[in-house]
């Protein structure tokens, strides 16, 4: 597999150095590598290498009694179930969840990032003060944020939004996390991750050539103009590292989820690694969690390579 | 030269609506933990009056409240586990990205793609075998094994940060050093890692903030007071027991402040930290 | 192994001399009454770790440990508390697997036979047996039975049991004119909760409907049953669907739709408890055991405008039989002192001391038949003691429905695997009383998973 990573342009100097040139390849290289690699493969490829071999047990920790081993049937029967219209694994809804909350939250939150890095790219009185308070939500234990949202701000009763939407007559006072239960985890995530989009996208306009900006600005550009003609075209590569970057971490959420709805009403917000908690852990199912562990990896590395080539793409044109 | 641009990184004054929406929209992401620590000095009946009242007598009688219900053990439980799981990251990681942005061997691309790839693994692939094998290694509701899983959940990412710190270490430095036949500790130690200072405290900072706030490995690997950390004593508050809204918000602070505080005074490293090697 | 088989051995033998004390105390029980228990044995050391569910009655427990601490010096106690579907997780995969990072957990009537006949619990009644003071015979035989292995050896020692019965609020019933039955049906509290709803509170009636098998599981079950439906027949068909378990289902659902608390689906056993005591509520239908709370003016300022009644009936009574209990986990390296805080927690004693330092209010009640004869809660619970002693008594988790079925259990289906189907089945029904699917698409779905369930476990 070849992929490039940023710097990987200088990599063709480097092979066409002269055999004395110090920056060929070392040898030692290798050894100062290897205590990190030795130490991902241990604590995460054997576990996973493990994980595939519980998938092809029928093994209900529950009833030992009837462990075997039962070959790919777990697979055969989650991917059946696709077709099945009771979905009886929950497993569609799992993939369909995960696709929501991981597009929806990534795509809200570069938005709302996008809008947050502009404000306070522009000085203004209290600006840093806007700054901190703008990215103190990803700072927040994703824990103690979704019980925050659970019972200070969507509570039918107690909750903030509630009140707001009672005191100002709309005479609306939704259940949150049982009427938009799939709205209100997204709006959760949304809150945490708008800030850590906003941080990558800050530091890409910050490394905007101050004279091309001025120089719109001779020429009478407006702020909307300076920022579709000048900000957005240089941002796009950062764009792509924050959508990358969250959807590593929001693909695998488990934590508001666990927090505030635990999967339910029905399974409109179990997602694929909650299910796999759910399955294993609440179900004591060890060879079908495992299985569906196992899918979760695959899909979720599929995307990712996507998007990390995607990414390569922008960066090698940075460097050509 | 990126210094001195970034500098002077739009000066321009913003309007006074510019300034007006800018505070709005900075208060009303900023509100639910402002209400999350008034609450906490609130007591039980004040805290679910609505309208919410935001001048009230403070008490501090819910934090004596969550700290006499035993916070104090899953407070330190987690410091230990989030420093010394970023220290040995630090330890693995320095010279692993060293090596991959200043002695490259070949594959070093598919070696960071290995790297980063491990991180594309969610923990739900994992966290059965890695029960099994804590069990019968005798990890299970140890604050070892807890950390021995947040170096590995650390460590591609700040693999990969490092790595873009000492990329960016101009050549003509190595080369003068190498002259002057400086051996590759003294070339780490001397020379780089002051170069990369910010570099380092960004990823230290990073590695930190994901350890303190981690919850699924926590909740599977860990499970009395001996080993567990902050976000298990958040689990608690998952029902209600009687009038705890107070109680959960003074608990939420405690939780939440001290990595609360480091990132605000890390502002710019994060900045710099999270755009990881884009930013030229 | 060999010292494992003669640890048993030994313990078989300390059995039947504990079953002989056990019968002259109970010729003198005057004097077994008010035995004083032998003298704590303080060399007994070790650090125990404890999981419990967060019911009222084990957060007394959590106060008054120091006070266990107190006698046993040299046993520290490590407790985690978490709410019952946390906890039951915790406690689930750590006994299967057994993994020994507790020493003691709560688990109740669905597990205790189970998880005895896997080997993964000790045997308590046998050495608590060995104890005069403890008074063995003073628990209920019917909890007895019920968390008793196949071998007829007690697992798991009660700890307080429960029922379930029917709270409402007098005040209320009397301002509109109503006047609660002795024996309701299900048609009554409907046509009450229609007449006491309101939107802003009181809700007509509290129900749980918090996903869950324990949880909103609890409830849902006995009403089926109630109705005359049942989870499946002698041939492990699912019967969900079949008219009387699907009216049952459609009514719960309804009544919580058109007259319960909005927040349903997120209240469970607590949270009902809540709104009720923070006058929330006009009706209530959940665990005797909340009684004690109710009764007690300073843990429930409604206390002096609670009503207790039997639970509705319908075909049948609305019933169900539970007690958390205390369980060794085999691989327990401290066994003496677990068996120590088993024995300390689930004495006559303990009681006492609850009713001393926290009130009758907290104590647990619906193990001992020394309780209820004990005149200062006798004075305490006038207002229900009798109700409850007669609800458990005429509990009986071999006969859960009108028709035969082929598992045990009351308000569970009482095997193994259930968890997930209960779970995914409450998960589903939530679903429907949060308004996003109709009742009848999810009975149909329900029934389903209950027959895909039942195959893939090898019951079909």
């Amino acid at each position: 597999m070849r992929i490039a990573v940023p710097g990987a342009a200088r990599e063709k100097t480097l092979a066409a150095a002269p055999a004395g040139d110090p920056r060929r390849y070392y040898p030692v290289g290798r050894w100062l590598v290897a205590p990190a690699f030795i130490y991902a493969i241990i604590v995460t490829q054997i576990p996973f290498l493990v994980t595939l071999y519980y998938s092809t047990f029928r093994w209900n920790l529950m009833r030992p009694d009837r462990k075997a081993y039962i070959g790919l049937e777990n697979y055969k029967n989650l991917i059946t179930s696709l077709w099945d219209a009771s979905d009886p694994y929950a497993f569609r809804a799992a993939i369909v969840n995960s696709l929501i909350f991981t597009i929806g939250t990534v795509l809200f939150s570069l938005i709302l990032g996008l809008i947050f890095a502009e404000l306070v790219n522009y000085e203004f009185p209290g600006r840093n003060i806007v700054r901190t308070m703008l990215i103190t939500p990803f700072l927040v234990m994703p824990v103690a944020g979704a019980l925050g949202w659970k019972n200070l701000m969507m509570d039918p009763d107690f909750g903030v939004i509630d009140w707001l939407l009672r005191a100002t007559g709309t005479g609306l006072s939704p259940v949150w996390l049982a009427h938009f239960p799939r709205q209100s985890i997204v709006i959760m995530l949304v809150w945490r991750w708008a800030p850590f989009m906003m941080l990558i996208l800050l530091a890409g306009m910050q490394s905007i050539d101050e004279e091309v900006r001025e120089a719109a600005r001779v020429d009478g550009a407006t702020r909307f103009q300076e920022f579709i003609g000048i900000t957005l075209p240089h941002l796009n590569r950062y764009m792509q590292l924050g959508a990358l970057l969250g959807s590593v971490y929001i693909v695998q959420e488990t934590d508001a989820i666990f927090m505030t709805t635990q999967g339910g009403p029905g399974t409109l917000t179990t997602n694929l690694p909650y299910h796999v908690y759910e399955v294993a852990v609440r179900g004591s199912n060890i060879g079908l969690g495992a299985a569906i562990g196992v899918v979760t990896v695959i899909l979720t590395f599929i995307a990712m390579t996507v998007l990390l080539r995607m990414l390569n793409t922008l960066l090698r044109g940075q460097y050509a | 030269m990126r210094k001195q641009r970034r500098g002077r990184a739009n000066r321009e004054r913003a309007s006074a609506v510019w300034t007006v929406v800018a505070w709005i929209i900075g208060l009303i992401f900023f509100f639910p933990v402002l209400y999350i620590v008034l609450t906490g000095f609130k007591s039980e009946s004040t805290a679910i009056t609505l309208p919410p009242k935001l001048i009230f007598t403070p008490t501090f009688e819910q934090y004596r409240e969550v700290i006499s219900r035993g916070f104090t053990p899953f407070f330190r439980n987690s410091l230990i586990a989030s420093l010394v799981s970023t220290l040995i990251v630090l330890i693995l990681a320095v010279p692993a990205a060293y090596a991959l942005a200043l002695r490259p061997m070949r594959k070093w691309k598919d070696l960071l793609f290995f790297f980063i790839s491990t991180k594309f693994l969610p923990p739900a692939g994992i966290i059965i075998p890695l029960y099994v094998i804590f069990r019968d290694l005798r990890l299970l509701n140890t604050l070892q094994g807890l950390i021995l899983v947040y170096i590995a959940m650390n460590l591609p990412i700040a693999i990969w940060m490092l790595r873009s710190f000492f990329d960016e270490v101009p050549r003509d430095v190595l080369d003068a050093a190498r002259v002057d036949g400086a051996g590759m500790f003294r070339e780490m130690t001397q020379i780089l890692l002051p170069m990369i200072g910010p570099g380092l405290v960004a990823t230290a900072f990073l590695s930190i903030i994901f350890a303190w706030n981690e919850f699924f490995f926590a909740v599977n690997l860990v499970a009395t007071n001996q080993a567990a950390t902050v976000p298990l004593f958040m689990q608690k508050f998952i029902t209600s027991e009687g009038l705890f809204w107070a109680k959960l918000c003074a608990a939420s602070t405690m939780a939440i402040a001290p990595v609360v505080l480091l990132g605000w005074a890390a502002q710019r490293q994060l900045v710099r930290g999270l755009s990881m090697g884009a930013v030229k | 192994m060999d010292r494992e088989l003669s640890r048993r051995r030994l313990m078989k033998r300390a059995g039947a001399l504990g079953l002989g004390v056990a019968a002259v105390s109970t010729l003198k029980s005057a004097a077994a009454q008010n035995a004083t228990p032998a003298a704590p044995d303080t060399s007994i050391s070790g650090s125990l770790n404890v999981a419990m569910v967060a019911n009222p009655q084990m957060v007394a427990l959590q106060k008054l440990a120091p006070e266990f601490e107190k006698a046993y010096p040299n046993i520290k106690l490590n407790l985690l508390v978490l709410p019952e579907n946390e906890v039951r997780d915790r406690i689930r995969t750590d006994v299967s697997t057994q993994a020994g990072q507790f020493d003691l957990v709560t688990i109740g009537m669905f597990e205790a036979a189970d998880y005895a006949q896997q080997g993964w619990t000790l045997d308590v009644g046998t050495p608590l047996q060995a104890d005069a003071a403890y008074d063995y015979q003073d628990i209920f035989p019917a909890m007895i039975s019920a968390l008793s292995g196949k071998d007829d050896k007690l697992y798991a020692a009660p700890f307080y049991g429960e029922s379930c019965m029917l709270y409402y609020r007098t005040d209320l019933f009397k301002t509109a004119g109503l006047t609660m039955p002795d024996r309701p049906t299900w048609d009554d509290i409907q046509g009450f909760a229609q007449k006491l709803h309101k939107k802003e509170g009181p809700y007509g009636i509290v129900l749980r409907a918090l996903p869950g098998w324990g949880e909103f599981g609890a409830p849902l079950t006995a009403t089926i049953n109630a109705f005359g439906g049942r989870w499946f027949d002698e041939n492990w068909k699912a019967q969900l669907s079949a008219p009387d378990s699907a009216k049952a289902i459609k009514f719960y659902t309804d009544l919580l739709i058109n007259y319960g608390e909005p927040s349903a689906t997120t209240s469970g056993f607590t949270e009902c408890e809540n709104l009720f005591v923070q006058g929330k509520a006009a009706m209530w239908m959940d665990a005797t055991s909340a009684a004690d709370l109710l009764g007690d003016p300073k843990l429930n300022p409604q206390a002096a405008n609670t009503g207790f009644v039997y639970p509705p009936k319908e075909a049948i009574d609305t019933g169900w039989l539970w007690a958390w209990a205390f369980a060794v986990e085999k691989g327990t390296q401290h066994k003496d002192a677990a068996l120590a805080f088993v024995k300390w927690a689930t004495s006559k004693n303990y009681v006492q001391l609850v009713a001393d330092r926290l009130g009758w209010g907290s104590v647990p009640s619906g193990v001992r038949a020394s309780t209820y004869a004990n005149p200062g809660y006798q004075a305490y619970a006038k207002g229900f003691a009798d109700l409850v002693l007669s609800i458990i008594k005429a509990q009986d988790p071999t006969k859960c429905c009108t028709q035969p079925v082929p598992y045990k259990g009351l308000q569970f289906v009482g095997v193994p695997e259930f968890v997930t189907l209960g779970d995914n089945v409450t998960k589903e029904l939530a679903n429907v009383i949060a308004g996003n699917e109709k009742a009848d698409d999810a009975i149909k779905k329900v029934n389903d998973m209950a027959n895909a369930w039942a195959k893939q476990n090898g019951y079909q």
